[in-house]
């Protein structure tokens, strides 16, 4: 019997890995795009950058630092939305695109791409270059409020009415958006096709002062929701018998994982997978037990999407491979080897 | 102090009356079964004395304060709830669900209190192993230890709310959980409220049998009084025999 003790990789070995895994995406990160630029460049921009030549400066500082930054951020924020979703769910298939957030956002997002000279001119003028993000940030909010306020009942909110509402509304933004993508010319097909296949390409520090608060904020508070998603469990009611407030657990992991990923979409676009993929694989490594698995979700996100990042930068170089596209390229085929070796649930 | 007091319950559904007119009380130490055929408001009875459905009429007292006036987490410190079934969702530890219960507790005193309920439920040598692949009534177990952990440490008045706590386990182990509840009762004044099915376990544990039938209570007192033929038919329409044992309690045996 003993030999079914379940084996786990003790908190601190893993968080040792996933931090060493974060240097080293971060080092590969910075040392490669079309712009050469050595470790020892890094080194040497971070000790003295006032000895480097301008253009090296320029690339460092402007493109590639907040290129990694927001892609550890929007990584992090992926998946540690997922988890407490899928705690949230008791459901290891949930992720944020599950309760409308991306699919409200995608329909925002295209709808300025595609009426933003025509219909949603005022929205343009009024937000300037801000127009796509803050309203695929809207767009999420919206829809995820939408399906919380159809689940709602006077006791409180039916978590599987939440899951089949935010399936429902998914469907109809995605039909909205498929319709404006009929009525959309080249060129904004174009931007919107690049939109829905996600990107890092144009990051810069103006996005991360936009959406970072949020993210931050979303990645800060979530380690609160460790102990009452340990309860939910084992179902709602056991978690209440334990005497945690269950609606205030629902409005507050929900809340949380909207903002975050809701900020996250708005300016990198739709990135799929980190939010699945992660929380699953890391339970099969540190266990169930949210306390460490939020955090090291976080980690292990951030440190895919840097690492997915970079490589869709090498692959095609000097042209790169949206990194939503890459995440579902590479993703998809690993997580159905994952499932094939694993017993589910176990 | 009464533990538990329910005044003229009345629980609706939709258009279905569940529970109608139950008054229920349960004093320090003693250990309540709650009889009846399928359907006949046991569990729902047991619900809305945890507090999970809201009743329409009528009222309940937990240690002599209205259930509406207590927080969740000060009520979860003096009653702890067993439900039907309880699903793991995820791999969890044995160890760590029971942990669930032992909020407040240092971790070198949560391990002794896991590791002696274990041992008390006759699963101690599973701390390690992964919930979700334990059986049934090594699961049922798990959230028995659960629940006791959650008020062990508790002074003063303790209430437990049981729903087919044994539902799953063989009869040593059935006498092994229900000999620990009464001891529970006797020594430590537990108030024990169960949903059982066996009526012999009823009879030969519980203080008082009370009777349940279409939402109402129907009779409440003794297992003497309870356990008598003409009222099982009624009731269930079973068709038995009561022997009254020496031991000082009846038992029932159906015919063939």
């Amino acid at each position: 019997m003993a030999t079914d003790t379940a084996r786990r990789v003790p908190a601190g070995a893993t968080f040792g890995v996933l931090a060493a895994l974060a240097v080293l995406a971060a080092l590969f990160s910075l040392t490669n795009g079309a712009y050469p630029l050595g470790a020892k460049d890094v080194l040497n921009l971070l000790v003295e950058p006032a000895l480097a030549k301008p253009a090296t400066q320029m690339v460092f500082f402007e493109v590639r630092m907040p290129r990694l930054v927001l892609g550890f951020l929007t990584g992090a924020v992926l998946a540690v939305s997922g988890t407490l979703l899928q705690g949230l769910f008791r459901n290891p298939l949930a992720d944020p695109g599950l309760i409308g957030v991306s699919g409200g956002a995608a329909l925002a997002a295209v709808s300025v791409i595609v009426l933003g000279g025509s219909w949603l001119s005022g929205w343009a003028l009024l937000t300037g270059r801000w127009a796509l993000p803050l309203a695929a940030f809207l767009g999420s909010v919206v829809t995820t409020l939408l399906a919380w306020r159809v689940a709602s009942r006077s006791g409180g909110v039916a978590v599987a009415t939440l899951l089949l509402a935010g399936i429902a509304i998914n469907a109809v933004a995605g039909a909205l958006t498929g319709l404006l993508t009929f009525y959309a010319d080249d060129g904004e097909l174009r931007s919107l096709t690049f939109w829905s296949m996600g990107s890092l390409g144009r990051a810069s520090w103006e996005d991360i002062r936009i959406a970072g608060p949020w993210m931050l904020v979303a990645l800060l508070l979530a380690p609160l929701l460790a102990k009452p998603l340990d309860a939910f469990a084992l179902g709602e009611s056991v978690a209440g018998h334990l005497g945690f407030s269950v609606q205030w657990v629902k409005r507050a992991t929900v809340l949380l994982s909207a903002l975050g990923t809701g900020a996250a979409v708005a300016v990198t676009g739709l990135i799929g997978f980190v939010g699945l993929v992660v929380p699953h694989l890391l339970r099969q490594i540190v266990g169930a037990g949210h306390r460490v698995l939020i955090p090291a979700s976080g980690l292990a996100g951030g440190v895919l999407l840097v690492a997915a990042d970079s490589l869709a930068r090498v692959v095609v170089a000097p042209a790169e491979l949206p990194i939503g596209l890459m995440m579902s390229l590479l993703g998809g085929p690993f997580f159905l080897v994952l499932l094939m070796r694993m017993r589910i649930g176990a | 102090m009464t533990v538990l007091r329910a005044k003229q319950l009345g629980l609706t559904i939709g258009r279905s009356r569940i529970l109608q007119d139950v008054s229920l009380t349960v004093e320090p130490g003693e250990l309540v079964a709650l009889l009846g055929p399928n359907g006949a408001g046991k569990s729902s009875l047991l619900k809305t004395l945890a507090g999970e459905l809201a009743f329409g009429q009528g009222t309940i007292e937990l240690f002599g304060r209205s259930i509406q006036q207590w927080k969740g987490a000060e009520l979860a410190r003096q009653r702890a709830v067993m439900p039907q079934r309880v699903d793991v969702s995820f791999p969890f530890t044995v160890r760590e669900i029971v942990a669930l219960g032992c909020s407040g507790l240092a971790a070198a005193e949560r391990n002794e209190l896991i590791d002696y309920l274990l041992q008390r439920l006759g699963i101690g040598n599973m701390a390690g192993r992964l919930v979700p692949t334990l059986s049934g009534g090594e699961q049922q177990r798990v959230q028995l230890a659960r629940v006791l952990a959650q008020i062990w440490h508790t002074n003063g008045p303790r209430l437990l709310l049981l729903d087919e706590c044994t539902s799953a386990l063989d009869p040593a182990q059935q006498q092994t959980v229900f000999s620990l509840l009464r001891e529970l009762a006797k020594d430590q004044g537990y108030s024990v409220v169960a949903v059982i099915h066996d009526l012999n376990v009823a009879s030969c544990y519980a203080d008082r049998l009370v009777m349940m039938a279409a939402g109402r209570i129907v009779e409440n007192g003794a297992a003497n009084t309870i356990l008598e033929p003409g009222l099982l038919d009624k009731v269930f329409g079973l068709k038995a025999r009561v022997l009254a044992l020496p031991e000082g309690y009846p038992m029932v045996i159906p015919q063939a």
